[in-house]
């Protein structure tokens, strides 16, 4: 396997379809899954969401100074662009998404769809930060930068978004 | 009831069930390229493969346009065929061929096979895809695009000696561009 540099410097070098194809095709399908994540399934939003991140990442791509892992730096992007996105859409609807607070208890999905479902179903501001948190293994002080805002707000916003979750899955398992 | 802050070891191994096994549609990655070519971000080049695949596709669609074009027609110098042999061509590409400009290579393929009806040399061929198997006792071994030698066509040439074919081979753009062909005899029975 090529390393993220090689396939980096390859295609800087070149600039050719086929050096950028090899880029993609290591990195997409990993940013699919989390685009399609962040779109609650819709695969026509996650479709456009990676493209115009791509579009967004080879533009800035010579200005990558590695401090991060490219993963990092793509997911980044991706999740700027879904940020950027989600605010044109609230703008338009208004509508804000608000967790009730009820006590609610620890509960086991009964498969992974169940679970996929309950992060489709809770705010995108939680669903955030327990896919980079839970899912993707991040670190708070990662997600913070991913996220730009304060690593204590990510702490409370991984407590909230547990809190939200497991009120769903427990609304789903009630009779 | 108390809210917990961490994960309960049953919540820690759903998360870690959930796969990564929805991949992403290959109609997705053309359209990328083709938004990243039309902002200017990615040459508007065909990689190499394509190259050499377009080389051995102006081959064989030029045989079969000269074919159609040249059947049941008389030719001014028609040849003996010997009815007991025919020549097969394979046509083999590796890092040396460096194929030219697409437009003068169709016309040399062009001339290449006109040349041949005209002579009354019988040819027809095809394309041959990147992806192959190779079976043995061992077992099989997937060749794919990125093979150093890759076999990308062949012709079947009917002549009456192998003299004439062989001529027929030298003339070849393809090994003016950096290919090989081999040639092979064989028995009509």
């Amino acid at each position: 396997m090529l390393s993220d540099r090689k396939l980096v410097n390859d295609f800087l070098n070149t600039r050719s379809e086929s050096a950028f194809r090899k880029l993609y095709q290591d990195k997409t399908p990993h940013l699919y899954q989390m685009a399609l994540r962040l779109t609650s399934f819709d695969a026509f939003e996650a479709e456009e969401l990676v493209q115009q991140m791509w579009i967004l990442a080879v533009r800035k791509l010579e200005g990558f100074a590695w401090k991060s892992t490219l993963k990092t730096w793509l997911t980044g992007i991706l999740i700027n662009l879904n940020r950027d996105e989600i605010r044109k859409e609230m703008a338009k609807k208004k509508a804000v998404s608000q967790v009730e607070m009820t006590e609610v208890r620890q509960v086991s999905p009964a498969t992974g769809y169940d679970l996929e479902q309950a992060l489709s179903s809770i705010a995108i501001g939680y669903r955030k930060v327990i896919i980079l948190h839970d899912i993707e293994g991040y670190q708070h002080k990662e997600i913070a930068a991913l996220l730009g805002v304060s690593e204590g707000t990510s702490k409370s916003q991984l407590f909230q978004a547990r809190k939200a979750l497991r009120q769903h899955l427990t609304s789903q398992k009630q009779p | 009831m108390t809210v917990q802050d961490d994960l309960t070891p049953e919540e820690k191994a759903a998360f870690e069930k959930l796969t990564y096994s929805q991949a992403p549609p290959t109609a997705l990655e053309d359209r990328v390229v083709a938004a990243l070519q039309n902002e200017g971000l990615v040459k508007k080049t065909k990689s190499m493969n394509q190259y050499l695949k377009y080389a051995v596709g102006i081959a064989a669609s030029v045989a079969l346009f000269f074919a159609g074009n040249y059947m049941g027609r008389q030719t001014s110098a028609s040849i003996e065929i010997d009815p007991l042999y025919g020549y097969m061509m394979i046509l083999k590409e590796d890092a040396k061929f460096k194929p030219g400009d697409p437009m003068e290579m169709f016309q040399e393929y062009a001339a290449w096979m006109e040349g041949l009806f005209e002579k009354g040399v019988q040819i027809t061929g095809q394309e041959l895809k990147d992806n192959a198997w190779e079976v043995s006792a061992a077992g099989t071994k997937t060749i794919g695009s990125e093979a150093d030698s890759r076999v990308t066509g062949y012709f079947i040439i009917q002549a009456n000696t192998e003299d004439q074919a062989l001529a027929v081979v030298r003339d070849n753009p393809h090994i003016k561009y950096g290919g090989t062909i081999e040639l092979k005899p064989y028995m009509n029975r």
